[in-house]
């Protein structure tokens, strides 16, 4: 099985902050989210904890729109940082 | 609406003459024989007047005046026979009338001819309807979305003697090719606009693709809010999210879908979805606009359908909304997943009310008020118990070089808990029911109770 590089829980976290900070999109953040989900799935999903794979699911979601909003508000985020998600 | 296509982003309501508080004359034809409604089967004229009406303040305009004009064969020159055409010509000279809305739909030739008649602008029902929808959307897709539809609906108004179009856009009319007719360069011009505007849409779906497949993966079940106009859907959605989506008593205050995730009594989240409302005679070209937007609401995990229970045509409200998901194609699909929801109770007098909460009981859905919050924690049960039957957590044993089972449990479900042994891994997942039944057919694995128990059997 190949090789995946699975991200840290810190990882995630620095590019969460990243979106609160405006250094990173959030359309940036939830791609590179989804892409990697996408080679978790393909190459080796045993390499992720239900835990992380929530939270990638979740920054993945970061660019969903509700109207003219976000669906996930700053403090949604922060909860996320903060092991609230 | 029936004018020109306009040269503006937004080419609804100040564009083609109209204004806010214009004084208005609404009038619904009433036939005795001829035209009729696909959806509006049974409502009686006065119901349907009240409703165009109400269309017509949702844009602001002022409704001096309304009526149930009977009309035995319809006139393919004015719709009305030549005395009603004089007598409503009186009324609005009289009343100063600047709209009359026609709550039918009513040809090119009787529109431009009572326009003429009346010296005053004239609007069929889904020019009215398309004005709203112009006024009420918000994002860039709605916006696309709407002027796609209206653009569909003036090309196919397009008539002899409308307005030069090459002249009001601005150009110097030396586009169209010699012998082209008025007629030919009018459609052209529309042609070119819709071309121009469906790349632009598809630019924007482009962007929104991804965000769909963003929300698909949002590891929580989604709630949508579905209904007639003006069922309560918004004043519901605040009622369940504790926000402040605006909730107005107006046909089609929502137009662009808003979601909330909210946490449910029982721990879980959701993400809540309330949508644009449905109404009869929908024009086709919205229908047509919208449905990806339709569609994609309607894939939710579960449905509420929103009814105003204290409307005297509250049937045949349920009924549009059902046609409309049947034109959908949608219409079997929702049975389990589906709630409905008799909202406005706190409107019924005492004794219809009991009758309903026992209606209530029998018929599977839930009473409640929105406005008041009774029945609200009912329906809140309702939803835990649906969306708990329709993800069943199953636990399987899959081993180590089962990698793409494993693979497709978190893709498609909820990882709850997983246990790595020697030679496999036990994972608890909640799935759908038709994701359990995909699952286990594609892999050839059963969940480890079901196993357990063949095992016992076969071993007596």
């Amino acid at each position: 099985m190949a090789e995946v590089a699975v991200p840290t829980r810190e990882e995630i976290v620095a590019l969460l902050q990243a979106v609160l900070d405006g250094t990173t999109s959030r359309t940036a953040a939830a791609e590179w989210a989804s892409e990697v989900q996408e080679e978790i799935e393909e190459l080796d999903h045993d390499a992720v904890e239900p835990k992380m794979w929530h939270l990638l699911r979740l920054a993945a979601s970061l660019d969903v729109k509700s109207g003219d909003a976000y669906l996930h508000d700053e403090a949604t985020i922060r909860d996320w940082i903060e092991g609230r998600g | 609406m029936t004018g020109s296509p306009h040269s503006n982003d937004r080419p609804m309501v100040d564009g083609d003459g109209m204004r806010h508080h214009d004084r208005a004359l609404v009038l619904h034809p009433s036939f005795k024989t001829g035209p009729r409604s696909v959806y509006s089967g049974g409502r009686s004229p006065e119901s349907r007047l009240e409703e165009a009406a109400g269309l017509a303040r949702a844009i602001d305009l002022n409704v001096i005046a309304a009526e149930i004009i009977r009309i035995n064969e319809p006139k393919p020159a004015t719709l009305l026979g030549s005395g009603g055409v004089e007598r409503l010509g009186a009324l609005i000279a009289e009343q100063e009338i600047a709209v009359v809305v026609i709550d039918a739909a009513i040809t090119p030739i009787q529109q431009r001819n009572l326009e003429r008649a009346w010296k005053t602008k004239v609007i069929d029902r889904t020019g009215l309807i398309l004005e709203i929808f112009g006024e009420r959307a918000r994002t860039s897709e709605g916006q696309l979305q709407v002027e796609l539809a209206a653009l569909s609906y003036q090309r196919s108004r397009l008539v002899r003697s409308w307005t030069h179009l090459e002249r009001q856009r601005g150009g110097f009319g030396f586009l169209g090719g010699p012998g082209e007719s008025q007629l030919e360069i009018d459609r052209r011009l529309i042609d070119e606009r819709i071309i121009r505007n469906k790349r632009d849409l598809e630019d924007v779906k482009r962007t929104r693709g991804l965000h769909r497949k963003a929300r698909r993966r949002v590891p929580y079940p989604v709630v949508a809010l579905v209904g007639y106009t003006n069922a309560g859907k918004s004043t519901l959605f605040n009622r369940l999210s504790g926000s402040g989506v605006l909730a107005a008593d107006l046909l089609f205050a929502t137009l662009d879908p808003t979601m909330r995730r909210i946490t449910l009594p029982d721990g879980h989240e959701i993400i809540l979805s309330d949508t644009v409302g449905f109404i009869s005679d929908l024009p086709t070209e919205l229908v047509a606009a919208f449905r990806a937007t339709l569609e994609e609401v309607l894939e939710a995990d579960l449905l509420l359908h929103v009814r105003d229970a204290s409307h005297p045509e509250a049937e045949g409200q349920k009924a549009d909304v059902e046609a409309v998901l049947a034109s959908l194609g949608l219409g079997e699909m929702l049975g389990e997943r589906m709630i409905e929801v008799l909202n406005k109770i706190d409107r019924i007098e005492p004794e219809a009310r009991e009758a309903l909460l026992e209606q209530a009981k029998r018929h599977p859905a839930v009473a409640i008020s929105a406005i008041s919050g009774e029945g609200c924690d009912q329906l809140i049960a309702i939803i835990e118990a649906k969306l708990r039957n329709t993800r069943q957590p199953a636990a399987y044993r899959l081993a180590h070089d089962q990698g793409a089972a494993t693979a497709w449990l978190y893709e498609h479900g909820e990882v709850l808990e997983r246990r790595d042994q020697e030679g496999h891994s036990e994972l608890t997942v909640r799935l759908s029911p038709e994701d359990t039944e995909r699952f286990e057919r594609r892999f050839g694995v059963a969940a480890i109770h079901d196993a357990d128990e063949e095992a016992k059997r076969d071993h007596g």
